[in-house]
């Protein structure tokens, strides 16, 4: 009897660790690119002079240092936590955290997701969140297991390894 | 390489000049040789002895205790395949098997041969209570009073050459065993050295660490997939249970996204 649930849409449990993987890495990431970002800002202060730049120059009168690494601060947050996402959902469907738990976003034909899609899967994302999280809860009962951002993008998460369960573990559980 | 400096041998000197070389060094290759040879044989038969305690008593406390049960895997029921669905396994009594029966044999005779041992040490004790029965009745005999001079000449000087050789055996001993560890010490740095210092080496002996711990993380990976794998099954059980919707039989197949995967070369970027 093949037990292989490879193709098979893939549960709450495998997503949401995916997801909670692509956090930590992201933080990480971001927190290295930001120190790194705001360090060249102070560096470019102090050998150009920015403050004489935004407001000699420019006109800024108000614009201080620590609000261009605010500023920058804030871009970069926005760019890789908009980025992040979406440029993997794109190029191969997997984020590095579906990737070690071998899970792939396609489309409910199994192609790929294309920009807009993945776009809509973005802002699904917010609309989910928005009733206590309860857009994702409904991966649990779905029949294809999609959350509401699926369901707003045509989109659902498949299993793209031999996925078989650990009937053991299974039995641990029940038990316990 | 100092190793062989390491060990404090003191020379013998009741060997005297004898075992002077012309050359004026004290051991040849052959002494040196016949003395490593000594000392790693000892080494090995001390070692030897100590693992067959060992696997002695192994081998009777692993009598004593009860053969180990079952994997609960194999015993319990599966919790995903219908027990009417599993494949039976005939359950056939073992095939005799050749190599059995030759194991036993060897044990067998591993017995037998323990007990003519055994045999073979009282018949020799006899022999040599009656042997020296019939000694003492030449040894008091007086036709042979003027051999036995000699004889006792003979056996004397025999004895202080055994005396002697028990003397140098003994100082050779210790000697011997000092040679041989001092030996082997140098024969793992030697190939320590060579590990370390050879760049094939070290990128074979890279390789191979590389690969252990790729396959241990493509394990842990493997783990953690199939243990979230029963999570998402244990976890929609449950709340389909609270909500009082019947259970899930099984999930509707994505026939189109299985095809796919299933050649993935076949979708260019993928």
């Amino acid at each position: 009897m093949d037990m292989s649930l490879q193709g098979h849409y893939a549960g709450f449990v495998s997503r949401l660790l995916a997801f909670l993987i692509d956090v930590v890495l992201l933080t990480v990431v971001l927190g290295a690119a930001l120190s790194a970002g705001l360090s060249l800002v102070t560096t470019v202060n102090t050998l150009l002079g920015l403050n004489y730049f935004f407001t000699t120059v420019l006109g800024f009168s108000s614009v201080s240092v620590e609000e261009v690494r605010a500023g920058v601060g804030s871009l970069l947050s926005a760019v890789a936590v908009v980025g992040y996402p979406l440029l993997f959902w794109v190029l191969t469907g997997q984020t590095p955290g579906k990737m070690v738990l071998g899970l792939r976003v396609v489309t409910l034909d199994g192609g790929r997701v294309s920009l807009g899609r993945a776009i809509l899967r973005l802002v699904g994302y917010v609309l989910a969140a928005l009733p206590l999280y309860a857009g994702f809860a409904w991966i649990i009962v779905d029949n294809r297991r999609q959350g509401l951002h699926d369901k707003i993008a045509g989109t659902c998460v498949v299993y793209t390894w031999a996925a078989r369960p650990d009937e053991t573990f299974l039995r641990d559980l029940m038990e316990g | 390489m100092s190793e062989l400096s390491q060990p404090k041998v003191t020379p013998v000197e009741s060997t005297g000049a004898r075992s002077q070389l012309p050359h004026g060094r004290r051991y040849g290759r052959l002494g040196t040789l016949a003395r490593l040879s000594l000392g790693a044989g000892l080494l090995a038969v001390e070692a030897l002895g100590i693992w067959l305690d060992q696997w002695a008593d192994w081998l009777e406390q692993s009598e004593q205790e009860p053969s180990p049960a079952l994997p609960e895997e194999a015993s319990a029921e599966s919790v995903l395949i219908p027990a009417a669905e599993w494949e039976t396994i005939p359950n056939q009594p073992p095939e005799p098997s050749a190599g059995h029966a030759l194991l036993g044999l060897i044990l067998a005779t591993q017995d037998s041969l323990s007990q003519a041992g055994s045999h073979l040490r009282h018949a020799q004790h006899r022999a040599g209570r009656r042997m020296g029965r019939a000694a003492q009745l030449l040894q008091d005999s007086r036709a042979l009073a003027p051999v036995k001079g000699r004889f006792q000449t003979l056996v004397e000087r025999g004895q202080a050459e055994v005396a002697r050789w028990r003397e140098a055996g003994r100082a050779e001993e210790a000697r011997s065993r000092a040679l041989a560890q001092a030996a082997f010490a140098q024969l793992v740095d030697t190939s320590m050295d060579l590990v370390v210092e050879d760049p094939r080496m070290q990128v074979f002996i890279q390789e191979v660490v590389q690969e252990q711990s790729r396959g241990m993380l493509d394990e842990v990976i493997e783990e953690t997939r199939e243990r979230t794998v029963s999570s998402d099954m244990l976890l929609e059980r449950k709340v389909r249970a609270w909500l009082r919707r019947p259970p899930r039989e099984s999930l509707p197949v994505p026939t189109a996204i299985i095809a796919k995967l299933a050649k993935p070369k076949a979708r260019g970027r993928e």
